[in-house]
């Protein structure tokens, strides 16, 4: 946890920065050179490093808490962890020092150094034995309970573990048999097709990994937090099973403007997509329910009385209404770019990113704030000493979002590229940008600062009283005693994802191996 | 990947029965969907579009098969590329430049590049430029680019001729001895350049959309193999072609590139670099 978010305040500071230099304000160290290096360091550190080795930590908390039970392999973990390590500084070394610029998708046929992509693939490597320690974990609690539920928090980690061992099998791929090879300079041509669908099958789920520790904390413990029970039981692993099935065949959203496939498999994955919806508004009503128990049991009334009766002194549930807040304007973002006609819109442009900055920075990160807080006194053995910061920063970071995103949506719209150094500003046609590039740099420092206050927090705000109480995760009103099977595990899942995929994935890579393929030069470099 | 229940329950029976429903009404569920997204992605949108053709070939073009003509897959406009030079970098062209013969190359420079460009290949004033410390690729490109007729300007017509009587291994021997003369040549510091042309040249600059002359020209290992190193060639050379290029007289750069960079720079600012990146022309001493 403490390697994940010191990546996470090293990469905030060059978020700010990179929107400094985007800005018309001259910005120290700016080349473009330096603005490449620090897009794909602050890309890789945030979506890859911060992400993976916060879900394994949270996954590790979960197995101990919710079984009550020692974690099997645990020498393995250790050893995952710190290969998991030896990746990120080949990785982050190796970006800061400018030989892999490539920015943190990849884009091929341009080839970073190698050390950027092996660090990468350790890491992954590293996940994959938490993703066997999640489900050895959770065989061994059924061996031992026959027949009864699976902790919905363990069930919800296990099905993050299953839909990352499925994620990373697409990237996997492309670095291992494309661009490694490319970058170790085996090959001199690369199919770029191949290598960005591969991509795209990863390039969706991965998000949805990013997303489920944030899901498994609204079903877990914000009902907890609130003084409440959790709505449904049931609502919840469905949406976890949702989640797994319909965050993979669902990439080719992100080749919408590509040529390398039809527009069927275009509109298919499209559709698919639209299912997302499903799981995100099951868990929006079942968490509103959940908090509204907790609301009349304050003695709130009326038919929004009890929201301002909502404990909203408690950081879980405070984050829990910031993030529905971001989490609601960054989802309709979300149906623009995934829709077939309406992507070509804002294709590549400020409005991508100020998409998944407010959904996966806004929404899920500061649910990850939210855990933090909750799960540090367990760590420590000491309560915080006071809730006035933890609030401040959370509040900080809503507030910075916001001031970040919104104006990256309107000049998505008028057409802003992202993933750009710098702009002509005195150009009369784009001078209208300036004043909202400043207004989104400033909500960068917000966040900035809001970043060092969390860091700072966790190191110093628990010092408190000593912490006694175990873990609680929050009981459903209605506990489930008996499961369907199907609901208890994940054999059919695996099954459907497989011939969804088939079906999604199946003729799109075959046609790089049965008409041939492009191959374009590499470009290195390093 | 796959994850095996323990089938330890103690009533396997009551749990095939609670799962019965389940199992079929989300296969259902998730199949129907499915199926529907398909119909209307293969069959009914590919068929409301415009481009025509039976039934058979929609459903092809909606796969995206090749040779159906799917309109995003194939462009399907009637605008036709013209590309700039008739050089493209594949591996076949790479192939054939790595297969030039270096000793094959300076016979055949002696006879016909020497009474211009030198025996030593440093040319022999400011009008000739000097051919050594170029890529094999930069030589082999604008060889071709004379013979196609893609590059104009300046002595084009002289050595369009010469390079119609080269075949494409002569040109490769060219390319291969020209790039081993020399070892390359190191950026040297220009003490009394304005500071806004050297900034040009090594930063670029990005509010005018200029990149960095370097990022191409100078010594990274990341530029593109066929751009010629600018360093110590003759400033007023240099000069000339930045003029050609700004004049759109010479046209032999892919995508318009140096047309497009050499039109926005100011006179002064091509004379600024040609000073910074070249050496003063001078006669070489007879041989």
């Amino acid at each position: 946890m403490w390697v994940a978010f010191g990546v996470f305040g090293l990469a905030a500071i060059l978020g700010a920065w990179q929107m400094w230099v985007r800005s018309p304000i001259p910005a120290p160290f700016a080349s473009p050179d330096t603005y490449y290096a620090s897009v794909t360091a602050h890309g890789t550190l945030m979506a890859y490093v911060l992400t993976t080795l916060f879900a394994m930590g949270f996954g590790y908390y979960v197995a101990v808490s919710a079984l009550d039970r020692p974690l099997p392999g645990l020498r393995y973990a250790w050893i995952a962890f710190w290969m998991a390590v030896v990746g990120v500084a080949m990785a982050a070394v190796t970006v800061l020092l400018g030989k892999a610029s490539v920015l943190y998708t990849f884009y091929p046929p341009l080839t970073g150094s190698a050390f950027y992509y092996i660090g990468l693939v350790l890491v992954v490597v590293a996940s994959w034995v938490w993703v066997a320690i999640m489900l050895i974990a959770m065989r061994g609690w059924k061996r031992g309970n026959p027949g009864k539920p699976v902790p919905l928090a363990m069930f919800g980690t296990v099905a993050n573990a299953i839909l990352w061992g499925w994620t990373t099998v697409g990237v996997a791929a492309e670095l291992l048999f494309q661009v490694i090879p490319a970058a170790l300079g085996w090959t001199d041509t690369i199919d770029v097709g191949l290598s960005r669908t591969l991509f795209s099958w990863t390039l969706h789920a991965i998000v949805y990994f990013w997303l489920l520790p944030a899901y498994i904390a609204f079903y877990t413990m914000v009902p907890q937090a609130a003084g409440s029970r959790l709505y449904s039981d049931l609502m919840g692993r469905v949406s976890f099973i949702l989640f797994l099935v319909y965050s993979l065949p669902v990439g080719m959203h992100h080749l919408l403007m590509d040529p390398e496939h039809g527009s069927g498999f275009k509109f298919l994955q499209s559709a698919l997509t639209g299912l997302v919806t499903v799981p995100t508004l099951l868990t929006i009503f079942t968490i509103t329910a959940s908090l509204e128990i907790a609301g009349r049991l304050r003695g709130g009334t009326g038919l929004f009385g009890w929201v301002a009766k909502l404990p909203w002194r408690e950081p879980m549930v405070l984050a829990t209404g910031l993030s529905f807040f971001m989490l609601g304007f960054g989802g309709f973002g979300g149906i623009v770019n995934m829709s077939y006609g309406m992507n070509a819109m804002i294709h590549n442009t400020a409005w991508v990113t100020a998409h998944f900055h407010l959904i996966f920075g806004g929404a899920v990160v500061i649910m990850y704030f939210a855990i933090a807080y909750a799960i540090w006194p367990r760590l420590t053995g000491h309560e915080a000493a006071n809730l006035r910061q933890v609030r401040l920063q959370l509040w900080l970071w809503t507030i910075g979002i916001v001031i970040v995103t919104f104006p990256w949506h309107m000049l998505g719209l008028q057409g802003q590229p992202r993933r750009v150094e710098s702009f002509d500003y005195s150009d009369p046609l784009i001078a209208g940008w300036a004043p909202w590039v400043v207004v989104s740099m400033i909500g960068g420092f917000i966040m900035l600062a809001s970043a060092l206050l969390f860091i700072w927090n966790l190191a110093t705000l628990f010092r408190g009283a000593p912490s006694t109480q175990p873990t609680r995760y929050a009981m459903a009103v209605h506990p489930p005693r008996r499961l369907p099977p199907v609901l208890n595990g994940f054999g059919m899942w695996n099954v459907v994802v497989l011939v969804l995929m088939l079906v999604a994935y199946g003729y799109p890579i075959a046609q790089f191996f049965i008409y041939g393929s492009n191959q374009a030069l590499v470009q290195r470099l390093d | 990947m796959s994850e095996h229940d323990p089938i330890s329950a103690p009533d396997d029976g009551l749990d095939r029965e609670l799962d019965r429903p389940w199992r079929t009404w989300a296969s259902i569920g998730i199949g129907a969907f499915a199926l529907v997204a398909i119909f209307f992605g293969f069959i009914v949108l590919p068929l409301a579009e415009p481009g025509g053709g039976n039934f058979l070939t929609v459903v092809c073009r909606a796969l995206g098969v090749p040779g159906y003509g799917d309109t995003a897959a194939e462009g399907g406009g009637t605008a036709a590329a013209h590309p700039a030079s008739g050089v493209t970098w594949t591996v076949a062209t790479l192939g054939q430049v790595g297969a030039g013969n270096p000793q094959a190359g300076a016979q055949l420079a002696g006879d016909v590049c020497a009474a211009c460009h030198g025996a030593d290949g440093l040319g022999q004033d400011g009008s000739f430029p000097r051919l050594t410390h170029q890529s094999a690729e930069a030589i082999y490109k604008q060889l071709q680019d004379y013979k196609s007729g893609a590059r104009l300007g300046g002595r084009s017509a002289t050595m369009a001729g010469i390079a119609q009587s080269l075949t494409d291994q002569q040109i490769a021997d060219l390319a291969a001895y020209y790039a081993g003369l020399g070892k390359p040549f190191a950026a040297h510091p220009v003490l009394s350049m304005t500071p806004s042309i050297i900034h040009l040249a090594q930063q670029g600059d990005p509010h005018r959309a200029l990149p960095a002359c370097d990022s191409c020209h100078g010594d990274a290992r990341d530029r593109p193999r066929e751009a010629p190193v600018l360093w110590d060639q003759y400033s007023s050379y240099i000069e000339q072609e930045l003029q050609l290029f700004a004049s759109g007289e010479r046209s032999n750069d892919d995508y318009g590139r140096m047309r497009d960079i050499a039109k926005r720079l100011t006179p002064e600012e091509i004379s600024g670099l040609a000073i910074y990146y070249g050496v003063v022309g001078i006669t070489a001493p007879a041989q």
